[in-house]
């Protein structure tokens, strides 16, 4: 009887096979736990806290990153734009001092890592959704401009590119069909 | 145990699972964005923009140059500059390439112990040359010092002169170019030791005597603006040359010629011209001096029938252009073959220029215009002391000045013969500014043997070049972008320009300015040298010669746009240091030559005894090495606008802009017309050794109908052994086949031809 249940066969194989890779997929491929092999975590090489600047300093969105007369957009401000404002600690935090002495005092310019690093044979106009399609930064940023602590830094350690916030093309276009946005390869591909 | 079905359905349930997860679509996401990984690019920063002015090549084009944060990412030509107005030729275009090119760069001082290079700093570098210099001083040996300028013209070639005669030494030479004869006929002619400019742009008739213009002749970007204005002018072009050039393919007319013989055709013209008495009779009579004897040997000696048989041109074409040239508003011709850099003999400009004598155009709109420059004439006074007095009277190793060779002022051929063979006294030590000579002197193999000889050979250069290598000490040189540099008047100019050009971004590598190391060494070699050279820095020269310029209070500025002269000179050279000045009103300087006028028989040459022939423009023919059995082609040179002959060679993106008719993967192709090619039974592209008595080579054949028969021509700037892998090893040195041949008279050695001999291999 057992032997022409083996002869049949059963499923088992077939079900162990299925939810081992099933698993191993989603936990070492998905980038949800992102955990090595593929997958590498990085943290800000400073703590910066947005709201701290944005709610007790009171300061705009606009003083760090805005559009430039030439239409090109500002980015991540450089150290000077920083030293405005913190050539002395701002308070007490052992961040702060990490800040001042590791940077401030040796005129380093910060490594930040770009959560909406794109290839370079991108191009990208902040100043086209901003003034044309009148989006808020929220839209693509999401809470980035908002929070206290940066995010974790989840890259690729095969393609080198951020993880969690990286737009990839099939979103650009949805949004710009979505838009009604021109979608010619040239709209994006110089 | 596992079963065959078993295992099987792991798999393939594996393979389910897997493509149910986000494995395969992340890995297909990775792909692409791992292809996506672009070279090198500029990061992201804060763009400005700089002015500059190019020193890649004798124009001195002004530049914008534009940066990101501190590395320069791009330079346009720069629209306010009177030279270039916005052009821009290949090289200076990849000026960038050159700066950030790391491999061809030197980027610390180098010295050579027992074959090996080793990294030293400046202050031991210094140390060495300085001691070095101190001591053969010290011994009265000054004159066993040699110096090769590679600039051959402007600010740096008179600071290394006046450095040779402080320190005693009469051994300065210069890298040969056409230059050598064009200046000495001016001064035998014109009595004219200054600047000698064309003014091509008012010409209405150029008559080019092998000048490749289209390819980059004296200023690049200027002659492509000479050509746009000749369509629109309509100013006639006729180019005399034995090949089809760019230059050649867009003139009016084209005159095939046997290489070396223009003076005979030039003459061939002044026959014409004389005999039909179309010459500018009031200048003539008035401005000129020895005309009948000239007029007497040319209606003797070179009527058209006679002409056409040296210089294999048609009769009629003689004729007619003849008449054309005399009879234009302001016709002009010219000389200097290619860029300007293959020498022509000096009876050949003296009979050229004695066309532009018979039509009277001298300092005239659209003439030959004779001018001096400030720049050249400031220099305060030298006092020499005794060591420098004796020993720059010793007899120079390349034998200028000496009976022989009375006329002669540089003859790098005959230091290197010398020196190879039996030297009159040892040289002890060989400076070499930014130049190349163990590729670009005639004859390199020769040069290199040469040095080889020498016990303390040090280079300044900013790349790693073939003479770098034979040196005992490298000192990098900054590239242009990197220092405070000045422009004098480009070689042809027709008014005096003078620019300086601030450095865009910082040094890259631990290199200084051979200016300053010449002002450093100076001081502490002896006191005379010290007294001769008293600026601090290079930049300080620069700063005097402006304000020499200020004080003249002439000429106009050429900024952000052209002004007047400011009120103050502190205003003055901040404009400067974003432009130029120039002077399109300058004073012209007449004929300084004892009679006063224009002397077709120079009585110059009374003190050598020549006979009257001699003394008058006559063609004489190149005494080339080799017979006619053994080699019965003659091989000539050319020049394009993607090779560069010299010091600066071919950047990448020129090289790779080289046609496969010229360069196809390392193998150099040379020009052969059908018939001869017909006659050495070769196709294109077959393989064959080209052979002349100087050495031979491996080339291919390209079946070309715009050369002669029994011709063959091969570019200058290929076959370089150093630089980067772009030049290493591609085509052929066409030095190492040229070699040289010597005209008596001058000591001038042109490498335009040399017989040649072809193997199908």
């Amino acid at each position: 009887m057992s032997e022409e249940k083996e002869r049949k066969g059963g499923w088992g194989a077939l079900i162990v096979g299925f939810i081992i890779s099933f698993l191993v997929g989603w936990f070492f491929f998905g980038n949800h736990f992102a955990v090595p092999p593929l997958y590498g975590k990085k943290t800000q090489p400073v703590s910066f806290n947005h709201n701290v600047h944005v709610k007790q300093a009171e300061m705009a969105c606009e003083d760090c990153h805005y559009l430039k007369p030439n239409g090109k957009w500002s980015g991540v401000p450089k150290l000077a734009k920083c030293v405005e404002c913190h050539e002395e600690p701002q308070g007490e935090t052992k961040e702060e001092a990490h800040f001042i002495k590791k940077f401030v005092e040796t005129q380093k310019e910060i490594p930040w890592l770009i959560y909406s690093k794109q290839p370079k044979n991108v191009f990208f106009s902040h100043a086209a959704h901003l003034k044309i399609a009148g989006f808020k930064c929220r839209r693509c940023h999401g809470e980035m401009g908002y929070n206290d602590k940066p995010p974790v830094y989840v890259y690729s350690k095969l393609s080198k590119y951020p993880q969690h916030t990286v737009i990839v093309m099939e979103k650009c276009m949805r949004c710009h069909k979505k838009f009604d946005a021109p979608n010619y390869c040239f709209t994006c591909h110089k | 145990m596992l079963t065959r079905r078993e295992f099987l359905q792991f798999v393939v349930g594996g393979a389910l699972g897997a493509v149910f997860s986000p494995l395969p679509w992340r890995i297909a996401d990775e792909m692409v964005l791992f292809s996506q990984r672009w070279t090198y690019q500029a990061p992201d920063g804060e763009e400005s923009w700089t002015k500059a002015l190019c020193q890649l090549c004798p124009g001195g084009c002004g530049l914008r140059v534009r940066k990101i944060d501190n590395r320069v990412v791009s330079v346009k030509g720069d629209l306010v500059n009177p030279i270039n107005q916005g052009g821009l030729c290949p090289l200076g275009a990849s000026s960038v390439q050159l700066l950030y090119g790391e491999k061809r760069r030197v980027r610390k001082p180098l010295k050579q112990e027992n074959g090996r290079w080793k990294e030293i700093e400046w202050n031991e570098a210094l140390d060495i040359l300085a001691q070095k210099l101190r001591e053969f001083r010290e011994k009265r040996e000054s004159y066993t010092l040699a110096c090769i300028d590679g600039y051959g013209r402007g600010l740096m070639s008179d600071l290394i002169k006046r450095f040779c005669q402080s320190y005693g030494t009469p051994n300065y030479l210069k890298m040969p170019s056409a230059d050598d004869a064009s200046s000495l006929a001016m001064e035998l002619m014109q009595g004219h030791k200054g600047h000698v400019g064309f003014d091509l742009e008012n010409a209405d008739y150029i008559l080019s005597f092998g000048s490749q213009l289209l390819e980059g002749w004296s200023v690049p970007v200027r002659m492509q603006r000479v050509y746009a204005n000749s369509l629109k002018t309509k100013a006639k072009i006729v180019q005399i040359e034995p090949r089809l050039s760019d230059t050649a393919a867009k003139a009016h007319e084209l005159l095939p010629i046997k290489p070396g013989t223009e003076a005979a055709l030039a003459l061939g013209f002044a026959h014409i011209i004389i005999k039909e008495g179309i010459y500018n009779q009031d200048f003539v009579s008035n401005s000129t001096h020895s005309f009948d004897a000239f007029k007497e040997l040319v209606l003797k000696e070179y009527s058209p029938k006679a002409v056409a048989n040296i210089t294999g041109v048609n009769i009629n074409d003689i004729k007619r252009i003849a008449k054309e040239f005399a009879q234009a508003k302001s016709p002009l011709a010219i000389w200097e073959k290619g860029k300007g850099n293959i020498p022509c003999g000096l009876y050949e400009v003296m009979a050229i220029h004695a066309l532009n004598a018979l039509v009277g155009n001298i300092n005239k709109k659209g003439g030959v215009i004779c001018f001096n420059e400030i720049a050249e004439t400031w220099w305060p006074e030298l006092n020499l002391d005794t060591t420098a007095t004796e020993s720059l009277k010793m007899d120079r190793i390349d034998q200028v000045r000496s009976k022989k060779y009375s006329l002669a002022t540089s003859m790098l051929h005959q230091f290197a013969f010398n020196l190879t063979t039996e030297p009159k006294y040892p040289i002890n030590a060989l400076l070499i500014f930014e130049a190349n000579p163990c590729y670009a002197a005639s004859q390199p193999d020769l040069f290199v043997k040469a040095v080889k000889k020498i016990p303390f050979v040090v280079v300044f250069s900013t790349f790693w070049t073939e003479t770098a290598q034979q040196a005992d000490l490298v000192l990098p040189a900054p590239f242009y972008l990197e220092t405070w540099n000045g422009i004098t008047t480009p070689k042809g100019w027709p008014y005096p320009v003078f620019g300086i050009s601030k450095p865009a971004t910082q040094n890259l590598y631990d290199t200084k300015h051979p200016g300053d190391i010449i002002l450093t060494i100076s001081k502490k070699i002896s006191d005379n040298t010290a007294q001769a050279l008293p600026w601090g820095s290079f930049e300080e020269i620069l700063k005097t010669v402006a304000k020499k310029i200020y004080d003249t209070g002439e000429g106009k500025l050429a900024s952000s746009q052209v002004s007047a002269l400011p009120r103050d000179f502190n205003t003055m050279w901040e404009k400067l240091s974003q432009g130029v000045w120039f002077n399109p009103e300058v004073k012209k300087v007449g004929f300084q030559t004892k009679t006063g006028k224009f002397e077709f028989l120079p009585s110059k040459f009374s003190a050598l005894y020549l006979s009257q022939k001699a003394s008058l423009p006559h063609y004489e023919a190149w005494e080339l090495e080799g017979s006619l059995e053994e080699y019965p082609l003659t091989l000539i040179c050319y020049e394009t606008l993607m090779l560069t002959g010299g010091y600066i060679a071919s950047s990448p993106y020129m090289m790779k802009a080289l046609p496969p008719t010229l360069l196809k993967k390392n193998d150099l192709l040379v020009e052969i017309h059908p018939e001869t090619a017909a006659k050495y039974k070769l196709a294109e592209g077959d393989k064959v050794r080209l052979k002349t008595p100087f050495g031979e080579a491996k080339v291919r054949a390209h079946i070309f109908e715009g050369i002669m028969p029994e011709l063959i021509a091969m570019p200058l700037g290929l076959g370089h052994s150093a630089y980067d892998e772009y030049l290493a090893g591609k085509g052929v040195n066409a030095h190492r086949l040229l070699g040289y041949t010597e005209e008596k008279i001058s000591g001038i050695a042109t490498w335009a031809m040399a017989k040649a001999n072809l193997v199908k291999i």
